[in-house]
């Protein structure tokens, strides 16, 4: 664990013996600390809004019917951000490849969303000036790539790029070795690097 | 695997700052003699960044309710989560 992190491990210590002893208001504390970047996880692997709000929700759920189990040699929130990668993961492998972040634009019968993705919300913030539009076309395009990687390359540039976790955080989470988060890392940035081929400045 | 590709591997890492000091020194060795090391490594974090920029949403505000609505049921009913 990082350094920075420790007085904030220290205090979710406390709030994790609250909730063993039932007490409901500890638990929503630590719901409203994670809920947002949690949320972010779930609906970036899983490409869903609805979805990720119940897998945010079950992910919640989960942890604190198995506080008892959880061991706090790890942080919370690493605890957490496993149990919801983990239920994302399978969301969408259950959706297959059909799911929300279909390469094309959706049509009536997709599960996806009006307003429901990322690439809608981009959408809807308009074009804008010129430098703004291209900056929205570069980020629409990172979402499309980001959609092509396999669910386990796609959570760990998701954890590292977006959330900012480190990789030794990264391996708790995933539950696999440092040297897997920085060649799978490695080659998640490679073949995003390659699809968006002429969005960025460089070759 | 020759010594170079194994530098070129370590690329992503050295951007993250997650490499010791003797390979981070190799790193900025090979960045400086080879351009398309240096052109790769600038596409690695033009890519992060792109990825680090991308449009973030908030939660429910009434997330912490539901889910210990939830909970509550599942204490009272024995539902499954």
């Amino acid at each position: 664990m990082k350094a920075s992190s420790v007085a904030c491990h220290l205090e979710e210590a406390e709030l994790v013996d609250l909730c063993r002893q039932g007490e409901h208001s500890a638990f929503e504390k630590l719901v409203h600390r994670y809920q947002d970047r949690v949320f972010n996880t779930c609906w970036r692997i899983c490409g869903n809004h609805s979805e990720a709000e119940d897998l945010t929700q079950e992910a919640f759920v989960k942890a604190l019917l198995a506080i008892d189990r959880f061991d706090e040699r790890s942080g919370f929130y690493t605890w957490i951000f496993r149990i919801a990668t983990n239920l994302s993961i399978s969301a969408r492998r259950k959706a297959g490849r059909r799911a929300t972040y279909s390469l094309n634009r959706p049509t009536r019968g997709d599960d996806f969303e009006p307003g429901g993705s990322p690439e809608d919300q981009l959408r809807a913030d308009g074009p804008g000036p010129d430098e703004r539009a291209s900056d929205s076309e570069r980020q629409a395009a990172a979402l499309t790539a980001r959609a092509s990687l396999e669910e386990e390359q796609r959570a760990i540039v998701i954890l590292r790029d977006m959330e900012s976790f480190g990789y030794d955080e990264i391996a708790e989470i995933l539950e696999i070795p440092i040297g897997t988060v920085k060649s799978r890392l490695h080659r998640a940035r490679l073949a995003l690097r390659e699809k968006l081929a002429g969005k960025l400045d460089t070759a | 695997m020759t010594q170079r590709h194994e530098q070129l591997e370590q690329l992503s890492a050295y951007l993250d700052g997650e490499l010791g000091e003797a390979e981070r020194r190799d790193i900025e060795a090979l960045v400086g003699r080879d351009p398309e090391a240096r052109n790769l490594l600038e596409g690695l974090r033009q890519t992060s960044e792109l990825l680090g920029s991308l449009p973030r949403g908030t939660a429910p505000p009434d997330l912490a309710t539901s889910v210990t609505a939830r909970l509550e049921r599942h204490e009272l009913l024995g539902d499954s989560a």
